[in-house]
């Protein structure tokens, strides 16, 4: 069992919400608290009132998209960015690369095992420690 | 039979066990049932290559993904279920069909309500490759400008 604090989950897609939900379940990872959003938007009104200690990112969403949200909260520098894994269904890496946020613990290719999900929730716990630590 | 034929199936069947848990096999072109609703699903990606990816399903199939999935059928869901399999299904094709060099953005899908009569026009016209899922027909197109 995986104990973990506040998960965000950020895919336009209902069905990959849910995907993404019971991949945690699977994984054994038991969270405090798992909240969705629709874009990239509605995932930086959710960071702005509480902080998350993992975000489940996309890439491609109507209103906001996932590396736009990345971008705008690097320059907004006031909300602490979790650290986050890009869910998508594109291998190039070159979106992601072009963000060059440290807090970007890895990319989940869709469509993933709940064994990848379980290699990220380890990276995020050492870049969790290590940032409690500094 | 092209090699890009048979690469565009062999990733759908791929992301339908993987995604929906359904079996599927390579088949003929399916007859539509009148009575049937379809729905039909279309993505572009762009950038270094572009072009299309078309995906047309029998309602009924995608209602029961999205049951299964979601435990939600609603006509929301359902298109959701359908545009999101069409969205991995396209994104793990360009993947294996071209560099990684190549700059490619794949596009957020649509998804439209069709008829037996769109049915026809697709399986007649269009269809590049067609699977039978659990006994269900399920069409895929592809086109690339370039």
């Amino acid at each position: 069992m995986i104990e973990f604090g506040r998960i965000l989950i950020v895919d336009d897609s209902a069905m990959m919400r849910t995907i993404v939900r019971k991949s945690l379940e699977m994984a054994k990872v038991r969270a405090s608290e798992v909240v969705e959003a629709k874009n990239g938007l509605e995932a930086w009104h959710q960071l702005e009132k509480q902080p998350f200690d993992i975000m489940f990112c996309d890439l491609n969403m109507p209103e906001m998209s996932g590396d736009e949200l990345i971008e705008r909260l690097m320059i907004a520098g006031s909300i602490a960015i979790p650290p986050v894994v890009i869910v998508s269904s594109e291998a190039s890496t070159e979106r992601v690369d072009c963000l060059k946020c440290d807090q970007i613990i890895g990319v989940l290719r869709k469509p993933f095992s709940p064994e990848k999900i379980v290699t990220l929730f380890s990276q995020a716990t050492k870049l969790l420690r290590r940032e409690m630590a500094q | 039979m092209s090699s890009n034929q048979d690469l565009i199936a062999e990733v759908a069947q791929s992301v339908l066990e993987t995604m929906v848990f359904a079996c599927s096999e390579r088949s003929e072109s399916f007859p539509a049932q009148r009575s049937e609703d379809y729905l039909l699903a279309e993505i572009t990606f762009s950038g270094s290559r572009n072009g299309q990816l078309l995906i047309m399903a029998p309602k009924p199939l995608c209602c029961e993904w999205a049951e299964m999935m979601t435990g939600d059928d609603s006509a929301d869901v359902v298109y959701d279920v359908l545009g999101e399999v069409t969205n991995v299904i396209g994104g793990n094709w360009i993947t294996r069909s071209f560099t990684t060099e190549e700059k490619i953005k794949l596009n957020p899908p649509n998804v439209f309500l069709a008829d037996a009569h769109d049915w026809e026009r697709v399986n007649r016209e269009l269809a590049t490759v067609v699977l039978s899922v659990e006994d269900n027909p399920f069409i895929l197109h592809f086109n690339t400008t370039d």
